[in-house]
C-alpha cells in the first residue's frame, strides 16, 4: 500500500472509484491479462482522467477483483480505478462503453470507494453463478442431477481433496454452499443487452428457458469454490460424469461481507 | 452474435483461443450480402506476428474503405488446432465472419519471409483448395500475393494466380473494379486473369512460360500471347502524404508481438548496401511529410488507446524531418504517458539526447550495424560505417552513461577473407577499450558488447545476386573463428557473441534465388508434415533434404553456385525499377572495394529515375 502511495504524482490526490461490468460472447476467450492490458487501452480511448504511475513506463493504477477464468461468461466483473477527476458516473460508464469497441464488454456500474473501502480483489466473498449446458442434447444429465440435488445438499458434510501444487488436502466445501437451486432459466444475455436494460431501461430480449443450476458460492482469496468443481462433487453424487466442456458457466454477481455480516454486492 | 467457427470445446482445449476468435477493437463489420467482392487477407504466419504487421493494416482499411468490398483476414492456426482441423475437417475460416476461405472471391497472402512458404499450403490445404493454380476451378478463389518476396515469387508462383508486385495503395483500384465488372458479365478466370495482366504491378504467372539451359539455368521467361508484357513493372506510391493510410487499426485483445501504433515515416532507402534487398527494391527514397505523420499519430493513438508508439522505416535517420516529429511526439506523449520505442539510430549527438529523453539508459543499449568487421569489407558492401563513427558514437553514450552495445554483423559476404572475420572480435575489442579509457569513477560499472551475426543469403535485385553464398560449413568455420577469437581478447568477459541457424540459412538461399523447380519440393516438404520452418522449433531440416532428394535438387546450383554475369534470372520477369546493369556495376565495385555515395549525395542513375517522377530522384538537381 505504501508502495502504490509513493508513485503517484506530486500530492495530488485520486479518487478510487469501482467499476461494474460484463464480460460475454466471443470475449469469454480472452484471458484475465489480456483483459488487464485491453481495459488500459479502453480507458485511453474513452480519455478519461485516470490516474498513472510514475517512471519510464506508467501504468495505470487499477487492480481486478477474482480473475474469470476462460470459457466463462460474466455480468457481474469489477475493477478498481484511480482517477485524477471524474465526472457523474453516469457520464464517465457512457465514455467507457463508447471506448470497449465492441458490445460483448460493457460497463454496468461506477462508483467512488467509500473511505477506507477494501479493494475488489480483497474483498470478494461471495460469487452467484447460473450454470446451463452448451448443447440441449445434454439436459437429461442436469435433470438427473438435479433429482440428486437435495440429498447432496442435506449430507452434514461434503469432503473432496483439493490438489494444490505442494499437497492434497481434504476440504468440507458444504460450508463454502450458501444456495443452489435449479430451475428453468432464459439464457444469459450479452453484455450491450444488460448495459442497455440496467442504464436505459430497454426490455431484455426474449430467450428460451434452459435447464440451469443457480448457486451462490463462497469465493475470494480463501475459501474459494469455483462452480465447476461444486457441480462436479454434484455429478458424482449422483453418479453421473459430466465434462467442463459442456458446461456453459456465468457469474452473475460477486460480494463482499458487510457491516452485519452479511453479503452485498461488491 | 457471429457465430465462431470453432466449437467451445475446440476453444478449450487449443493453446490461445483469442487467435481464432476475431471481434478485436476497430475490426470492420460488414454484411456479406451488401458487397460484390470478398477478400480475406492472409498473413501465412501465426495470428501475433500476423496481426503486427503494417502492410495488411493498410490493405485492411484501404479494401474496406471500398463499399462493394469487405475485406477479412485469416492467420496460420498453430499446429495444435491444425491437428484437430484436419482431423475433423474444419475447413479454414475467415476471423470476420468466421466463414469458409474457400467462399471468398480473393484469398491474398502477403510474403514476407521464405520460410512461411510451407505455410502458403497449409492455408490451402486448410480451406479446401488446390495447391497449384491450374488445379483450380472458378469455384475457387483467386489466390493471390504480394510482399518482398514477390520479387522472386519464382519458388511459389505456380501455387499463385495473381501475384502483386510493388506497393499496394495503386493497382487494387483498377483491379477490382475489373473483377466486379467480370463477374457480372459471367466471364471465366481465366478471361479476368488475362485482362488483369495488362495492369501495372500484375503478374499472372501462369501467362509465362519458362524455358531452361540444358544446365538447369533459365534460357528465357516467355510470355504466352503477344498482349501480355515482358516484365512486370513494379507499382510505388509516389505522394505518401495523399495516400490511405489506417487511422483506426485493429487492437488485438491478446498481446501481439508489435503491442503499439506504428507510423511509417518513408518508403525506400537513400543507402544502397550492395547486400541489402530492401535498399533496392523499395527505391526511390519518399518520404511522409511532418504534417501528416503528425496528423495520423494523433489519431491512431485516439483511436487504438495504444501505450506506446513506434516509427518504421528503413534507415530512420536519413527521414529529414526526424528531429521535428521527434520533438513533437516527445511532447505530445509525455503529456498522456505514452511511450516512444525508438527505431535504431545512427548514435550521434542526436540520437543519444533523444534516447536520453524516451528511454531508461541503464536497460537501454546502444546499437551498430556495421555488417562486416573491416573497413575494406565494409568498402565491399558499401556500408558507409566507419570505426572512427562508431568509437565516437559509443565514446559519447559511454560517458553519458551507456553501457551495454549490440553489435550486428553478416557473415559470409562476397569477397570475405578470414581478416574480415576476425574484424568482428577486433571491433568488439576496440568498442570495449574505449569504454574503459573512460575513468572509473565517470563510467557505469562494466560494459557489455553483445556481438551478433546473421549468415549471408545473397538477394534477387541486389548486386550481390550474382554471388557464391557460402556453404553450410564455412558458415559454421567463420562462426566458431569468431568465438574462438572473442574468447581469447583482452576484454573477453564484457564480449559475447551469438550466431545465426545456419541450417535454416541454407534453404532461405534456395528459396530466395530460387526457380518454378522447387515448388514441387515444397509440396513433398509440406505433406510430410513440415510447416512453421520459421518457427525453430518446428523447422526440420532432414525433411527439406529428402525433399530436394526426391525431386533431384541439387542445393548447391541454387547457394554456391556463382552466377555468370549474363545468366538469365528467374525474376528477370520483374521490373523493380533498379536496372540489371546498375546492380553488375555495384557488383564490380565491391570487388573492388570502392564505394557508392548515396542518392542524397548523388544520383547513382540506378534506373529508378526513368520510371518515376518523385521522391529522393527529383530532389537530386544533378
Ligand atoms: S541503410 Fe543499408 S542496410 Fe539499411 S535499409 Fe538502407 S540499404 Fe538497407
Ligand atoms: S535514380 Fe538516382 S536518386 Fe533515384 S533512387 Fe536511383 S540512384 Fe537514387
Amino acid at each position: 500500500m505504501l508502495a502504490d502511495a509513493l508513485n503517484y504524482g506530486e500530492g495530488e490526490s485520486v479518487l478510487k472509484t469501482r467499476i461494474k461490468y460484463a464480460k460475454t460472447g466471443p470475449l469469454q476467450y480472452i484471458g484475465h491479462l489480456d483483459m488487464l492490458r485491453s481495459f488500459q487501452k479502453i480507458m485511453r480511448r474513452a480519455e478519461v482522467d485516470i490516474a498513472y504511475s510514475n517512471g519510464f513506463s506508467p501504468h495505470q493504477i487499477s487492480s481486478f477483483a477474482a480473475p474469470l477464468g476462460i470459457g466463462i461468461t460474466s455480468e457481474g466483473e469489477y475493477m478498481d480505478a484511480e482517477f485524477n477527476s471524474i465526472s457523474s458516473p453516469r457520464d464517465m460508464i457512457d465514455r467507457i462503453n463508447a471506448a470497449t469497441n465492441t458490445p460483448y464488454l460493457k460497463v454496468l456500474g461506477f462508483r467512488e470507494l467509500k473511505e477506507g473501502e477494501k479493494k475488489a480483489m480483497a474483498a470478494v466473498a461471495a460469487a452467484r453463478y447460473q450454470i446451463s449446458l452448451r448443447d440441449d442434447k445434454y439436459n437429461d444429465i442436469f435433470l438427473k442431477m438435479k433429482d440428486g440435488l437435495d440429498a447432496f445438499l442435506n449430507q452434514d458434510e461434503i469432503r473432496i481433496v483439493k490438489k494444490t501444487k505442494k499437497s492434497e488436502i481434504e476440504l468440507d466445501i458444504r460450508p463454502l454452499i450458501y444456495e443452489c437451486e435449479f430451475s428453468y432459466k432464459t439464457e444469459h444475455y450479452e453484455a450491450f443487452e444488460i448495459a442497455d436494460h440496467i442504464l436505459d431501461g430497454k426490455k431484455l430480449p426474449d430467450k428460451d428457458s434452459v435447464p440451469t443450476f443457480s448457486m451462490f458460492l463462497s469465493s475470494g482469496s480463501e475459501n474459494n469454490l469455483k462452480p465447476e468443481a461444486f457441480l462436479a462433487e454434484l455429478a458424482s453424487f449422483t453418479s453421473i460424469e459430466i465434462d467442463p466442456i459442456m458446461l456453459a458457466i456465468h457469474r452473475i454477481d460477486m460480494y463482499k461481507k458487510d457491516e452485519n455480516g452479511g453479503l452485498t454486492s461488491l | 452474435m457471429t457465430k465462431l467457427a470453432l466449437s467451445h470445446d475446440i476453444l478449450m482445449t487449443v493453446e490461445k483461443p483469442a487467435r481464432y476468435i476475431g471481434n478485436e477493437v476497430n475490426m470492420t463489420v460488414k454484411n456479406i450480402d451488401d458487397v460484390d467482392i470478398r477478400i480475406c487477407m492472409c498473413f501465412p504466419d501465426v495470428y501475433e506476428v500476423g496481426m503486427s504487421h503494417l502492410g495488411i493494416a493498410i490493405l485492411y482499411d484501404m479494401f474496406n474503405k471500398r463499399e462493394d468490398t469487405y475485406c477479412e483476414r485469416v492467420y496460420s492456426p498453430w499446429p495444435d488446432l491444425h491437428k484437430i482441423m484436419k482431423e475433423r475437417n474444419i475447413p479454414l475460416f475467415s476471423l470476420e465472419t468466421q466463414s469458409p476461405v474457400k467462399d471468398f472471391d480473393f484469398l491474398g497472402m502477403t510474403l514476407q519471409y521464405e520460410m512461411c512458404y510451407t505455410n502458403i499450403l497449409q492455408i490451402l490445404d486448410l480451406a479446401g483448395i488446390p495447391f497449384y493454380a491450374k488445379d483450380r476451378t472458378e469455384d475457387d478463389p483467386i489466390v493471390m500475393c504480394g510482399g518482398p518476396c514477390t520479387y522472386n515469387v519464382e519458388p511459389v508462383a505456380d501455387f499463385f494466380d495473381l501475384v502483386y508486385i510493388g506497393e499496394g495503395e495503386i493497382s487494387y483500384d483498377v483491379l477490382l473494379p475489373l473483377y466486379k465488372e467480370y463477374k457480372a458479365l459471367g466471364k471465366s478466370k481465366e478471361e479476368f486473369l488475362r485482362e488483369a495482366s495488362h495492369i501495372e504491378g500484375i503478374y499472372i504467372p501462369s501467362l509465362y512460360d519458362v524455358l531452361y539451359n540444358e544446365d538447369g539455368t533459365v534460357k528465357s521467361i516467355e510470355p504466352k500471347y503477344e498482349d501480355i508484357p515482358r516484365r512486370v513493372k513494379k507499382t510505388i506510391v509516389l505522394d505518401l502524404s495523399n495516400t490511405y493510410y489506417p487511422d483506426a487499426p485493429l487492437v488485438p485483445f491478446m498481446r501481439p508481438i508489435n503491442d503499439r501504433v506504428t507510423l511509417e515515416i518513408q518508403r525506400g532507402c537513400i543507402r544502397g548496401c550492395r547486400f541489402c534487398q530492401a535498399g533496392m527494391i523499395y527505391r526511390p527514397n519518399r518520404e511522409r511529410s511532418l504534417e501528416f505523420l503528425k496528423d495520423y499519430a494523433i489519431r491512431m493513438l485516439k483511436n487504438t488507446g495504444h501505450e506506446e508508439i513506434t516509427l518504421s522505416s528503413l534507415s530512420s535517420s536519413d527521414y529529414s524531418k526526424l528531429p521535428e516529429l521527434v520533438d513533437f511526439l516527445i511532447k505530445y506523449c509525455d503529456e498522456r504517458h505514452i511511450n516512444i520505442s525508438l527505431p535504431s539510430l545512427r548514435i550521434d549527438a542526436f540520437a543519444l539526447d533523444v534516447m536520453n529523453k524516451v528511454q531508461d539508459i541503464k536497460k537501454s543499449s546502444l546499437t551498430f550495424a556495421p555488417e562486416a568487421g573491416t573497413q575494406l569489407m565494409r568498402d565491399r558492401i558499401n556500408k558507409g560505417l566507419t570505426v572512427d563513427d562508431i568509437l565516437s558514437g559509443a565514446g559519447e553514450a559511454f560517458r553519458g552513461g551507456w553501457n551495454k552495445v549490440k553489435l550486428y554483423f553478416m557473415l559470409g559476404q562476397p569477397f570475405e577473407t578470414d581478416e574480415d572475420v576476425l574484424g568482428i572480435p577486433e571491433l568488439s575489442e576496440l568498442i570495449a577499450n574505449a569504454y574503459y579509457e573512460i575513468p572509473k569513477d565517470q563510467r557505469n560499472g562494466r560494459v557489455n558488447i553483445n556481438a551478433s551475426a546473421s549468415f549471408f543469403v545473397p538477394k534477387p535485385f541486389t548486386p550481390f545476386q550474382w554471388a557464391p553464398m557460402d556453404t553450410e560449413d564455412e558458415f559454421r568455420r567463420k562462426a566458431y573463428l569468431v568465438n574462438d577469437t572473442m574468447a581469447k581478447m583482452h576484454n573477453h568477459r564484457s564480449l559475447s557473441f551469438q550466431y545465426h541457424d545456419e541450417k535454416t540459412t541454407v534453404i532461405e538461399g534456395i528459396l530466395a534465388r530460387g526457380d518454378r523447380k522447387l515448388a514441387k519440393a515444397l509440396v513433398s516438404v509440406y505433406e510430410n508434415g513440415g510447416f512453421f520452418d520459421a518457427w525453430t522449433e518446428y523447422f526440420d531440416y532432414q525433411k527439406w533434404l529428402d525433399a530436394f532428394k526426391e525431386h533431384d535438387i541439387d542445393i548447391d546450383f541454387y547457394t554456391v553456385r556463382e552466377r555468370d554475369l549474363d545468366e538469365v534470372f528467374p525474376w528477370d520477369v520483374i521490373d523493380a525499377g533498379v536496372d540489371k546493369e546498375f546492380l553488375k556495376k555495384e557488383y564490380i565495385k565491391a570487388k573492388e572495394g570502392v564505394v557508392t555515395p548515396n542518392c542524397r549525395e548523388q544520383c547513382n542513375a540506378c534506373g529508378c529515375l526513368k520510371l518515376w517522377r518523385g521522391g529522393i530522384c527529383l530532389e537530386n538537381k544533378n
